[in-house]
């Protein structure tokens, strides 16, 4: 994955204002050349150097062309710079659209369980994090039902990879949302079902604002283990390898919902651009999820 | 600085042919075409050279600075799109093309030397001043040669000499016998008679006779006296000290 991106809007449109100015200046410089060739006594161009008058003549025409290609280094910035913005603005719209509190919720009850309200899922998960003992939670894990808890459909994939808040994390959530999967009730799939998704490319603005939520989760996350580890002090290893199942089924889900919402292909940078969706999926989602179906199962 | 309307005289021809190293070498044919040559203006072409080399200078500097901002900033996105794909990978080595073509130019512009050339057109201007002056004399001389002893078309029916006084007297041989430097004639016919002081010269035949002078000017006009053309057109003759 790339570092972050850096794109400054007063730059690239004073760089695609000089980049105009750019070529009118090779161009005049073509210009000049020429009328400087056409207008002095030629008996002391003859004089020159032999080749210096041929390498003026050439210089004109070379400017000539870098005039021209300037031009459509212009045009080209400019298409760029179009197309990053109106891909920004719909990122915006469609993240302005969503109801992030009700991400919140859905977010803080893992299960998927249609938006309840985030005290009474905290409450939920408590009561079922101190049932689970070492080998019920080594069961799970073997069923692949590590992350399943209560739920079926996309969001799975966030609650088992997502877990390391990376950006490979939001990506497979989006993943798995998009497909379909499940029945989650979650509204962020329903946004990739109806067709949203094919419009996005998940640029810097998308990210910005999933980082902004992977570290509310991460906050409320914090707080809901701490609770963890009042209430299981007497098992401590048992308590620490639920905060981590936490920790990563929340951050994963905060990146992953958020992402869903521009989701479509999977693409969180300029680098996937090109991908097309099923490629996105596939690099993404982990091997262990690639298949819904057995998910599902 | 615009000289081409210095060039647009008929001697336009001949201004490629008198390269400055063959004038200043003086490996140039004595011709007519050489008084029309002009002289370089060497104050209008060193203000020609700098102001070129000023101006790109001038410009080269202010675009190569904005090549390498947007250079930079377009690195700075770290994107591809406008940095790293194939088009933009493309597009931003076509600038950078530029930035480099702008430095080849102005290393160019630093191999002339303003210096030499600006000796080199003295030394063009003086030598052609040279050539000038000799070669107009050079085609006067030939030109006189070449008419000295044609029969004039005028015929003069009778002629009167004062050998023995008057003042006339002087010339009388001279004249007679087309020896002296400033007549024009010479006459062809006996005397026919005389009265002692005055020789009467009838059946008179006149031949061109035109003598030289060091001063150019003084030839030519004896060649209007007889009538005969200048070998070169004066009105064109530019740039020359007599």
């Amino acid at each position: 994955m790339s570092e972050l991106k850096k794109y400054d809007d007063n730059f690239l449109s004073e760089s695609i204002s000089n980049s105009s100015t750019i070529g009118s200046n090779a161009d005049s410089i073509s210009s000049d050349i020429q009328h400087f060739l056409h207008s002095v006594d030629p008996r002391v161009l003859g004089y020159f150097d032999a080749d210096v008058t041929t390498k003026l003549n050439q210089y004109s025409t070379t400017m000539e062309n870098d005039s021209d290609n300037m031009q459509h280094f212009g045009q080209w910035l400019n298409d760029t710079y179009d197309d990053y913005v109106q891909t920004v603005t719909k990122v915006k719209e469609i993240a302005n659209s969503m109801d992030f509190n009700k991400v919140d919720s859905t977010i803080n009850g893992v299960h998927g369980t249609e938006g309840k309200p985030k005290e009474e899922e905290e409450k939920k998960e408590e009561e079922e994090v101190l049932v689970l003992t070492p080998e019920e939670e080594e069961e799970r894990k073997r069923k692949g039902l590590i992350g399943r808890r209560g739920s079926d459909g996309g969001e799975q994939n966030a609650f088992a990879e997502g877990g390391n808040g990376s950006i490979g994390g939001l990506q497979n959530n989006a993943a798995s949302i998009s497909r379909g999967s499940g029945n989650n009730t979650g509204s962020y799939a329903s946004l990739v079902g109806l067709g949203v998704a094919s419009v996005l490319e998940g640029v810097g603005a998308l990210v910005e604002e999933a980082k902004e939520k992977k570290e509310a989760q991460e906050r409320m996350a914090d707080e809901t283990l701490v609770e963890e580890e009042k209430k299981s002090s007497n098992d401590k290893d048992d308590s620490k390898e639920k905060e981590e199942k936490n920790d990563n089924v929340l951050l994963g889900m905060g990146i992953g919902l958020a992402a869903a919402a521009a989701a479509g292909k999977f693409v969180l940078s300029d680098d996937d651009k090109d991908e097309d969706e099923e490629k996105a999926i596939q690099k993404y989602m982990p091997q262990d999820f690639s298949n819904s179906d057995e998910n599902k199962a | 600085m615009d000289l081409t309307s210095k060039f647009t005289l008929n001697t336009s021809n001949y201004t490629n042919t008198l390269k400055m190293n063959d004038v200043i070498s003086g490996n140039v044919p004595h011709t007519e075409n050489v008084l029309y040559v002009p002289g370089i203006d060497k104050a209008a072409f060193m203000a020609a050279l700098k102001a070129l080399k000023e101006n790109v200078s001038a410009t080269v500097e202010t675009t190569d600075e904005m090549i390498h901002t947007i250079d930079n900033g377009l690195a700075e996105t770290n994107s591809n799109r406008f940095y790293r794909n194939g088009d933009a990978v493309k597009q931003v080595t076509n600038m950078n093309t530029l930035s480099s073509d702008m430095k080849g130019l102005m290393e160019l512009f630093g191999q002339i030397s303003e210096d030499r050339i600006a000796a080199a057109i003295d030394s063009y201007n003086s030598s052609l001043g040279a050539l000038k002056r000799t070669t107009r004399k050079e085609l006067l001389e030939d030109a006189a040669q070449e008419a000295n002893g044609q029969k004039c078309k005028k015929t003069e029916t009778s002629r009167a000499f004062y050998p023995n006084d008057g003042a006339n007297h002087s010339y009388y041989n001279e004249e007679k016998n087309g020896t002296t430097k400033v007549v024009t004639k010479r006459y062809k016919s006996g005397v026919v008679s005389s009265d002692g002081k005055i020789e009467y010269i009838t059946k008179v035949e006149t031949y061109t006779w035109i003598q030289c002078s060091d001063n150019v000017s003084i030839t030519e006009h004896r060649f209007r006296e007889v009538g005969i053309d200048l070998p070169y057109s004066p009105s064109k003759i530019v740039d020359i000290d007599l």
